[in-house]
C-alpha cells in the first residue's frame, strides 16, 4: 500500500471521528418537559423570566446560588438553581437560554446565556454569558 | 401629508448613498472591464479595458472613502437622525471610541473590511504586472459583492444590503412610531450610545487587525482563481506566497488581540473558550497557514498542486463562512458575541455558494464550461422551486468541487512518484493535512446551528425512519436535529486539538532539520539530540513547578518545548542568527511559546477565590468560584489576604477597590497592590462588570466583581443612614468586643467626663466609658460614651463614631457583677456593602503572549525578505 492511501485512510478515519463526536457530545434543545422525562440527563433550555415569582439571591448566605423562575418556549415553569452568582441586570434580559439538568422538582443550571434588554440592539455582544464553576479536572486550552 | 423636519442633514446621507452606488458600480465596472481584458488578444484593445478598469476601481476607492468620510462626519457631529449613528453612539461618548462606533455596527465591520480590499487591491494593481487582469477582475468581483451589502435596496420587506446612512425615521422599526411624525424629533433625541463592552482601546484596535487578515486573504485567493483561469495551475504560488504570509501574519495577531481583549476586559476569565465567534476566525487561519506551507513544497519540489489550490480556495471560503455564521444571527443561542440578524443571511449564503462554485466554472473549457453553466442555473431553479432545496444544494456544491479538483489533477498528469518519508516535503504535507483536519474539526463542531437546520425537514425524517429500525443514541440527535453545544465545550475541543497540536509541534521541532528528498536518520538524531535532552529537562522540570501530572497535557508540554528548543538550536547552530532566513525559527519558536503559555496558564489557572463556606450542593454542582467581600472584612485567598476598601465613582464607572496582601516574615499582613475592577452603568443596556488584573512576569492575577449592588449616590445614602439594631455587651475593663469593621476594647473608666461636653450638672453623677476603636486598618480612635445618674433618673450619652460607622452607649452598670453594659449600633452601610468577587490565577501567561509576539514578528521578517528578494530581482532583470 502507498503512503498516500494511508494517509488518506487515516484522514478520513479522523473526520468521520470529529464529525461523531460533534453528534454525540453535542447537548440538545429541549423544553421543560423533556428535561423532566430525562433527569440526570443535559439540556439546554430557552425560554423567558417569570419576573412576577421570587428570584432568590442571598450571597451573604450563599454567593454561589442563586434561583428564579423560568419559562420555557413551550410555556412549562420550572424553578430554576444556578450555582453562581446572580448575573448584573438579570431582571432585564428578555431571553435566557440555561444549561444544565433537572433534579427533583429544580432545574440545576450551570450556564446562563442571555440576551440584552433591548430590542434595537443589534451589536455585537448582544447575549452575556455566565459561567459556573466547570469541573477541577478540566484542562483548559 | 409632508412633514418638514427641523435640523436633519438628509443631504450629507444622499451623499452617503451616493458614495455607495458608485462604490458598486465601479467595482462592477472594474469587474467586468478586467474579465474582458483578460480574454483579450488584441493588444490595444486590452490596454483599452485596462484603462476603463482601472478607472472603475479608482472610481470604487473614492466611494468607500466617501462612505467612510461621511459615515465619521455624520458620528462625530451627532447627527442621531440617521439610523446607524442614533444606534451605535450618544452625546455623552468619549471621542475616543468613536472608531469603535464606526466599527461596532454590522455595516461599519463590512466598510473596514472594503476598506482594507481596497487599499491592498490597489497595491496589488500596481504590483501584479502580467496577472493584473485575472487576479484584479476577482478582488473587483468580491469588492461589488461586499458593497452591495451596503446598499440598502428595499423591496417591500425584503432588502439588498443594509445602508449606514438610513434615516431613523425610515428605519422599519421605527417609521409607524409617533415621535417621528412630529417635525422637531431632532430636539431632544439621544443616541442609544456604544455597547459598554465595546468602549475600551482593544475595540480601537483589533477589529481593523482582524479585518486586514481578512482581507488579506483575498489576494492568495485572487491569484489562486487567476492561475486556473489562465491554465497555469503552478506559476500563481510564487507571486501568491508573500500575500499568503501577509495574511499569516495579520491574521495571526488579529485573532490573538481577540484573545487579549477577552482577557484584559471581558469576563471569560480566559483569553480562549472556544467560542463560536473565535473558532470562526482561527479556522481560516490553521487553512491559511496549512497553504503557505504547502505552495513553500511546491516551490522546492512543484508538487501538491492540487492541495495548495484546495488550501488557497477553502481560506476564502471559509472566512465567508465565518462572516455567516456570526452575522446571519444563526448562533443567537450558542455564541456569547455574534451579530444578531439584519435580514442579510440569504445574501450572505447566495456569496457563500458562488464562490465555492466559481473555480469549477474557471477549470472548464469552450463548450463544457457553457454547458456546466446552464447545468448550475438550471439546478438553481430546481431547488428553488422543489422541496429538496437544501440537498439539491449540498449535492450541487459537492459537483462543483469534485469537477474543480478533478480536472486540474488530470491536467497536471501528476507523475506518481512517492515521497520519501524522510523527506521535508512529506513532513510538511502531513503538517498542513493534520491543520486541515484541525480546521474540519473545528468548524464541524461550531457548525451545529447550521447541521440543525440542514436536518430540519426532510433529513430529520429520515433519520427518525433510521432510529425506527435501528434506535441509537446518534440517529435519535440526528431525527431531533436540536443540537446544542458540547456540554463541555473547552473538554470537547481540547480532547481532539490537543493531539493535533502535539502531532504539529512535533513536525514544526523536527522539520527545519530534515532535508528535502531524503534525510540520513542517524544524522538526524544526532542534530535532534541536544533539543530532545534539554526539552525533556525543562519538561520535568516545569511538570514538578506546577504540578502537571495528566498524559495528554504532558506530551504537549514536552512537544511545546521541543519546537522551541529544536528551532532555537537551528536558529543559532545552523543559521548563526543570521536574520534574513531567521524568519520561519522565530515563528516556530512563537508558535511552541504559544502553546506552552496557554497550556501553563489555562490548564494551571487556580480560583484563589475559593467559597469557604459551610453550605455546598454537592459535587455535581460545584459552587465555589466566588467569594463575598464585606467592605472592610480581611479574607484569606490564596498566597493573599484581601479587603474590599469600598467603591468611588469615575464618570459612568464604579470602581471597588480591593486590597491584596501578603504576610511578612514577622506573620504582618502588608500590603501588596490594590486592584481596581468596576462596573460600567449603563442605563440604557445594562451595566457591564470589567475585570482588572495585577500584572507579574510569571504570573497575573485576576480579579472580576461577579456581583455588586449599584446603587446611585442619593441611593445610597438614603440606604445607608440608618442603623442596625444595637448588640448589648457586659464588659469588664479589658474585654474586646468585634465589630464587623474594628476591635472595640473597654479600657476603663472615667469618673470625671468633660462637663462642658456633656452637659454635665451640678449634682450628677458621671461615668465615661473610655473605649479604644481598631479599625481593622490600623486606625486607632478613642471614644466615650457617658452615664449619668440625676436625682431618680438615669440617663446615657452615646457617641457616634464616623469613621467606622459606630454607635456606642453605656446604658447599665452592674456594680455587683463588675460588669459595664454598653451597646453597639452598626450603621445599616457597614453591613450592606460587600462585593461577590472572582479571582483566578494565571500563571506563565506571559509566556502565551511573548509568543503571539514572536510569532507576528517572525512571520512579518520572512515577507519582508522576499518581498525585498523579489524586487532585488526585478532591479537587476
Amino acid at each position: 500500500m502507498k503512503k498516500t492511501h494511508i494517509i488518506a485512510i487515516v484522514l478520513i478515519a479522523v473526520a468521520i471521528g470529529t464529525i461523531l463526536s460533534t453528534f454525540l457530545d453535542s447537548s440538545t434543545y429541549a423544553s421543560f418537559a423533556e428535561a423532566v422525562e430525562a433527569p440526570g440527563q443535559e439540556f439546554h433550555v430557552a425560554g423567558t423570566l417569570n419576573l412576577k415569582k421570587e428570584m432568590v439571591y442571598n450571597p451573604e448566605q450563599n454567593a454561589n446560588l442563586f434561583s428564579f423562575y423560568l419559562v420555557d418556549r413551550e410555556g412549562h415553569e420550572a424553578h430554576v438553581l444556578f450555582n453562581g452568582s446572580k448575573p448584573q441586570d438579570f431582571e432585564r434580559s428578555e431571553s435566557v437560554v440555561i444549561t444544565g439538568k433537572m433534579k427533583g422538582e429544580a432545574f440545576h443550571a450551570d450556564k446562563i446565556l442571555m440576551k440584552c434588554p433591548s430590542k434595537y440592539n443589534d451589536g455585537k455582544e448582544g447575549l452575556k454569558e455566565f459561567k459556573a464553576d466547570k469541573p477541577a479536572q478540566t484542562t483548559a486550552l | 401629508m409632508e412633514i418638514n423636519y427641523v435640523g436633519e442633514h438628509t443631504l450629507l446621507g444622499q451623499f452617503g448613498h451616493l458614495f455607495t452606488v458608485l462604490s458598486f458600480i465601479g467595482a462592477l465596472l472594474a469587474a467586468i472591464s478586467y474579465t474582458f481584458a483578460a480574454r483579450e488578444n488584441n493588444l490595444t484593445e486590452r490596454s483599452t479595458w485596462q484603462r476603463i478598469a482601472r478607472i472603475g476601481f479608482h472610481a470604487h476607492s473614492v466611494g468607500v472613502i466617501g462612505i467612510i468620510g461621511t459615515l465619521f462626519w455624520m458620528l462625530f457631529n451627532h447627527y442621531f437622525e440617521f439610523h446607524y449613528v442614533w444606534q451605535h453612539s450618544n452625546k455623552e461618548m468619549p471621542m475616543q471610541y468613536i472608531l469603535s462606533c464606526f466599527w461596532e455596527g454590522q455595516e461599519g465591520s463590512f466598510l473596514l473590511w472594503t476598506f482594507w480590499n481596497m487599499v491592498l487591491g490597489q497595491l496589488l494593481m500596481r504590483s501584479a504586472k502580467e496577472w493584473e487582469f485575472h487576479t484584479m477582475a476577482v478582488v473587483a468581483l468580491v469588492q461589488g459583492f461586499l458593497a452591495s451589502m451596503l446598499l440598502g435596496v428595499y423591496i417591500g420587506d425584503a432588502h439588498i444590503g443594509s445602508s449606514p446612512f438610513l434615516l431613523l425615521r425610515e428605519h422599519p422599526d421605527f417609521r409607524d412610531l409617533p415621535f417621528v411624525q412630529q417635525a422637531d424629533y431632532l430636539r431632544a433625541l439621544d443616541g442609544r450610545g456604544l455597547n459598554p463592552l465595546l468602549q475600551n482601546w482593544w475595540m480601537t484596535i483589533h477589529p481593523p487587525t482582524l479585518f486586514l487578515g481578512f482581507s488579506a486573504t483575498l489576494f492568495p485567493f485572487a491569484y489562486a482563481i487567476a492561475g486556473i483561469w489562465r491554465g497555469e495551475f503552478q506559476a500563481w504560488i510564487k507571486p501568491a506566497l508573500s500575500w499568503t504570509f501577509f495574511g499569516i501574519c495579520i491574521l495571526g495577531t488579529g485573532i490573538l488581540m481577540g484573545g487579549a481583549w477577552a482577557y484584559e476586559s471581558l469576563s471569560f476569565g480566559g483569553f480562549w473558550a472556544w467560542d463560536p465567534v473565535e473558532n470562526a476566525s482561527l479556522v481560516p487561519w490553521l487553512t491559511l497557514v496549512a497553504g503557505g506551507h504547502v505552495m513553500l513544497v511546491n516551490q522546492k519540489k512543484g508538487q501538491s498542486v492540487v492541495t495548495a489550490l484546495f488550501l488557497i480556495f477553502s481560506t476564502f471560503i471559509l472566512i465567508l463562512y465565518s462572516t455567516f455564521l456570526t452575522r446571519s444571527g444563526i448562533l443567537g443561542d450558542s455564541s456569547v458575541h455574534a451579530f444578531t440578524d439584519l435580514g442579510m443571511s440569504g445574501q450572505l449564503l447566495i456569496y457563500l455558494l458562488f464562490f465555492v462554485w466559481l473555480p469549477s466554472v474557471f477549470v472548464l473549457k469552450d463548450k463544457v464550461q457553457i454547458i456546466w453553466i446552464a447545468i448550475s442555473a438550471s439546478l438553481l431553479v430546481i431547488s428553488l422551486v422543489s422541496g429538496f432545496m437544501k440537498l439539491i444544494t449540498a449535492a450541487f456544491l459537492i459537483a462543483a468541487l469534485v469537477i474543480t479538483f478533478r480536472t486540474i489533477s488530470k491536467r497536471l498528469n501528476s507523475g506518481d512518484e512517492e515521497e520519501s518519508a524522510t523527506s521535508r516535503e512529506f513532513w510538511m504535507f502531513v503538517g498542513a493535512l493534520v491543520l486541515l483536519i484541525s480546521a474540519f474539526q473545528i468548524t464541524f463542531s461550531t457548525s451545529t446551528p447550521v447541521i440543525n437546520k440542514f436536518l430540519a425537514g426532510n433529513l430529520s425524517s429520515f433519520f427518525n425512519w433510521l432510529n425506527g429500525i435501528w434506535a441509537n443514541e446518534l440517529f435519535r440527535k440526528l431525527a431531533d436535529a436540536q443540537l446544542a453545544p458540547q456540554k463541555d465545550v473547552i473538554a470537547h475541543f481540547n480532547a481532539w486539538q490537543i493531539p493535533f497540536a502535539i502531532i504539529i509541534a512535533l513536525i514544526m521541532a523536527v522539520g527545519q532539520f530534515l532535508k528535502y528528498k531524503e534525510t540520513n536518520l542517524r544524522e538526524l538524531f544526532k542534530k535532534l539530540s541536544v533539543s530532545l535532552i534539554a526539552s525533556a529537562v525543562l519538561t520535568a522540570f516545569t511538570a514538578w513547578l506546577v504540578e502537571l501530572t495528566e498524559p495528554m497535557p504532558l506530551v504537549l508540554l514536552f512537544s511545546s518545548f521541543f519546537v522551541v528548543c529544536a528551532n532555537a538550536d537551528y536558529l543559532f547552530r545552523v543559521l548563526k542568527g543570521k536574520l534574513p532566513k531567521a524568519g520561519p525559527s522565530i515563528a516556530h519558536i512563537g508558535f511552541g511559546l504559544v502553546l506552552l503559555g496557554s497550556l501553563i496558564s489555562a490548564g494551571k489557572k487556580e480560583f484563589i477565590s475559593r467559597n469557604t463556606s459551610a453550605f455546598d450542593l454537592g459535587k455535581e454542582f460545584p459552587n465555589n468560584e466566588n467569594i463575598l467581600l464585606a467592605r472592610n472584612d480581611t479574607v484569606p485567598m490564596g498566597d493573599y489576604h484581601v479587603m474590599y476598601r469600598g467603591d468611588s465613582t469615575g464618570g459612568i464607572n464604579v470602581y471597588y477597590n480591593v486590597d491584596y496582601f501578603r504576610k511578612n516574615e514577622q506573620g504582618k499582613l502588608v500590603k501588596d497592590f490594590t486592584l481596581h475592577p468596576f462596573i460600567q452603568t449603563n442605563p440604557r443596556m445594562g451595566n457591564v462588570a470589567e475585570p482588572a488584573t495585577k500584572h507579574y512576569l510569571h504570573k497575573d492575577i485576576f480579579t472580576h466583581v461577579t456581583y455588586a449592588k449599584v446603587e446611585t449616590p442619593e441611593e445610597k445614602a438614603k440606604a445607608r443612614a440608618g442603623w442596625q439594631e444595637e448588640q448589648d455587651h457586659a464588659l469588664s475593663p479589658g474585654d474586646t468586643v468585634f465589630t464587623s469593621n474594628s476591635m472595640v476594647i473597654l479600657e476603663g473608666m472615667n469618673n470625671a467626663p468633660d462637663k462642658v461636653k456633656y452637659a454635665i450638672q451640678e449634682g450628677d453623677i458621671a461615668v465615661g466609658a473610655q473605649l479604644k476603636v481598631m479599625k481593622l486598618d490600623g486606625q486607632v480612635y478613642e471614644v466615650m460614651p457617658v452615664y449619668i445618674i440625676r436625682g431618680m433618673t438615669t440617663a446615657s450619652i452615646d457617641t457616634t463614631l464616623d469613621a467606622t460607622g459606630l454607635k456606642f452607649a453605656l446604658w447599665k452598670i452592674d456594680p455587683e457583677a463588675g460588669k459595664f453594659h454598653i451597646r453597639i449600633a452598626e450603621k445599616e452601610s457597614n453591613a450592606g456593602d460587600f462585593i461577590i468577587l472572582k479571582a483566578i490565577v494565571f500563571p506563565g501567561i506571559n509566556i502565551l503572549w511573548i509568543g503571539s509576539i514572536l510569532m507576528a514578528i517572525g512571520t512579518a521578517l520572512a515577507v519582508w525578505v522576499r518581498i525585498r528578494r523579489k524586487s532585488a530581482v526585478n532591479g537587476t532583470a
